[in-house]
């Protein structure tokens, strides 16, 4: 018995289910994430993450521009 | 050593193994005489087996170099056991830091100091932990709070006040191996050593997620710092079990705050320091893995930008080998494994999903898919072995294969458009589910 068919069926149902899933999931994770409700006075705090400055740049910076109290860190 | 050979066996015929079914799926897509009208597909294919040849040699490279990792491995007791902290950053970890602190207190070592630092949490974390402070026979409990800052800082926090000249920094949901400290500790005989990585295991075996989690764990995770540890080049100290000689913190300045990987920053500022980075698998941190496709969705979206912003910060490294050639194979390394590998094994599948309803053919689909089981299938197999784990693991390698690792790998491909782009992005602390 040929099982090339078969295997060939299998795989391909797979990886299409999965590629449309992993997508799907994606896209239902961006959308919980943008849903969580955010800390009281959030929208006036400063993001988190600032982008890295080289030493030259960063000199000139406040020493803690870095970064800000996060509202969930550890 | 008897134990050491039956491994050298088992590698054997692995690297046999994988010659021979690789052999034989070639031979199956040579026999099938595929006829493509499509020039760009033609190329396209070509393209991806010849990095399916890459992952091949990438998979045979890894087994190879852990396994002789594996063989320098010294079992004896080290010669001097100096004092130990460690550090438990905490921000609300309720559920879990007492069990944290139970397994820290049972650890096999003459004298060590745990310092929980609760980052401000909003939770019962700093009573629950606060319940254990004292002198605990050979271990001293120190908690201390401070305003919420993140885990950098709360680390930062620890390394100022810790009173050892070894480190240990875990994650507040981790609980340690009793024969943590006494493994680590000997690697610091050599003075080259900065830090030593020791091994994540999941410890929530409870569904699929977890137990294909639990396999990557040990197969995708350990694998590779073993075979790292032979050049003591790991790349990524793991968050939950980090051992390092304080005096290299100090020069490296601690962690920084402006990645969301900041293990991986620190472990990259050691490496451009000089120092010298060593796995050890006796040193295990059982941790909490995600049990919800979204969590873990989550979880792995951090990494991936984490990882590109830690590697965007020595970028310069990467053209420029005077940190060191090894350095700069590590940087080039992690750029295949966050970008490169995840990039292609999209484009691999929606080519081949095409090519099969388009010209009624999966055969390069089955190669490709076959080839990456038989990798892993082989990769499991001796991790599992060489980690005395459970055998039940190594079946979940095909659905590994199968499911997961394309899901991640669209998630990293997406996380890191978002990178590129400079989207906006916060901490996605996981909920603990209070296992440990």
């Amino acid at each position: 018995m040929d099982v090339v068919p078969y295997l060939s069926a299998v795989i391909l149902i797979s990886t299409i289910a999965t590629i449309f899933l992993a997508v799907l999931s994606y896209a239902a994770f961006k959308i919980r994430d943008k849903r969580k409700p955010k800390a009281k006075g959030a929208a006036a705090a400063p993001v988190y993450f600032h982008r890295y400055k080289p030493a030259a740049q960063a000199a000139d910076a406040p020493e803690d521009a870095a970064a800000t109290p996060s509202e969930d860190g550890a | 050593m008897r134990g050491k050979l039956r491994y050298a066996g088992l590698l054997a015929l692995l690297l046999l193994g994988i010659t021979g079914l690789s052999v034989g799926l070639y031979e199956l897509l040579r026999g099938a005489k595929l006829d493509l009208p499509s020039a760009f597909i033609r190329v396209a294919m070509w393209v991806l087996f010849a990095f399916l040849v890459l992952l091949i040699l990438r998979y045979v490279g890894l087994l190879w170099f852990s396994y002789l990792n594996h063989l320098e491995r010294d079992d004896e007791d080290p010669l001097h056991m100096p004092p130990v902290t460690i550090l438990v950053p905490a921000y609300n970890e309720g559920a879990c830091i007492q069990g944290s602190i139970r397994s820290l207190l049972e650890l096999d070592y003459p004298r060590y100091e745990i310092l929980v630092i609760d980052d401000g949490s909003k939770d019962d974390t700093y009573v629950k932990a606060a319940v254990y402070e004292g002198d605990h026979g050979r271990a001293t409990v120190r908690v201390i709070t401070k305003p919420n800052g993140g885990k950098a800082r709360a680390l930062n926090t620890g390394i100022s006040q810790a009173t050892s000249d070894f480190i240990l920094c875990m994650d507040g949901d981790s609980a340690l191996h009793p024969a943590t400290l006494r493994r680590a500790i000997r690697h610091f005989e050599d003075p080259h050593i900065g830090a030593v990585a020791g091994s994540v295991k999941v410890v929530n075996r409870t569904n699929l997620l977890s137990c294909l989690q639990a396999l990557e764990y040990i197969e995708g995770l350990n694998m590779v710092r073993a075979a790292q540890g032979f050049f003591r080049l790991v790349n990524i100290i793991p968050g939950p079990i980090g051992i390092f000689r304080k005096s290299a913190l100090q020069k490296v300045g601690g962690y920084d705050h402006d990645t969301f990987a900041e293990d991986c920053d620190l472990t990259l500022k050691l490496l451009m320091e000089g120092w010298q980075i060593q796995y050890e698998p006796g040193s295990i941190a059982y941790t909490e893995a995600p049990e919800k496709l979204l969590d873990l969705l989550k979880q792995r979206y951090r990494w991936t930008r984490g990882i590109l912003q830690a590697i965007s910060k020595h970028k310069r490294t990467l053209v420029d080998p005077r940190r060191g050639v090894g350095v700069t194979f590590t940087l080039w390394y992690m750029i295949f494994e966050g970008i490169m590998w995840p990039s292609m094994n999209c484009f691999a599948n929606v080519l081949f999903v095409y090519v099969a309803t388009k010209y009624g053919t999966a055969l390069p689909l089955i190669l490709w898919w076959g080839q990456l089981t038989v990798l892993d299938l082989a990769a499991a197999l001796y991790c599992v072995v060489v980690e005395e784990e459970r055998l039940s693991l190594v079946p979940y390698a095909i659905f590994y294969r199968a499911f997961f690792a394309l899901t991640i790998d669209v998630a990293k491909l997406f996380a890191t458009a978002e990178e590129l782009l400079k989207l906006r992005m916060d901490w996605g602390k996981l909920d603990r589910i209070g296992r440990i």
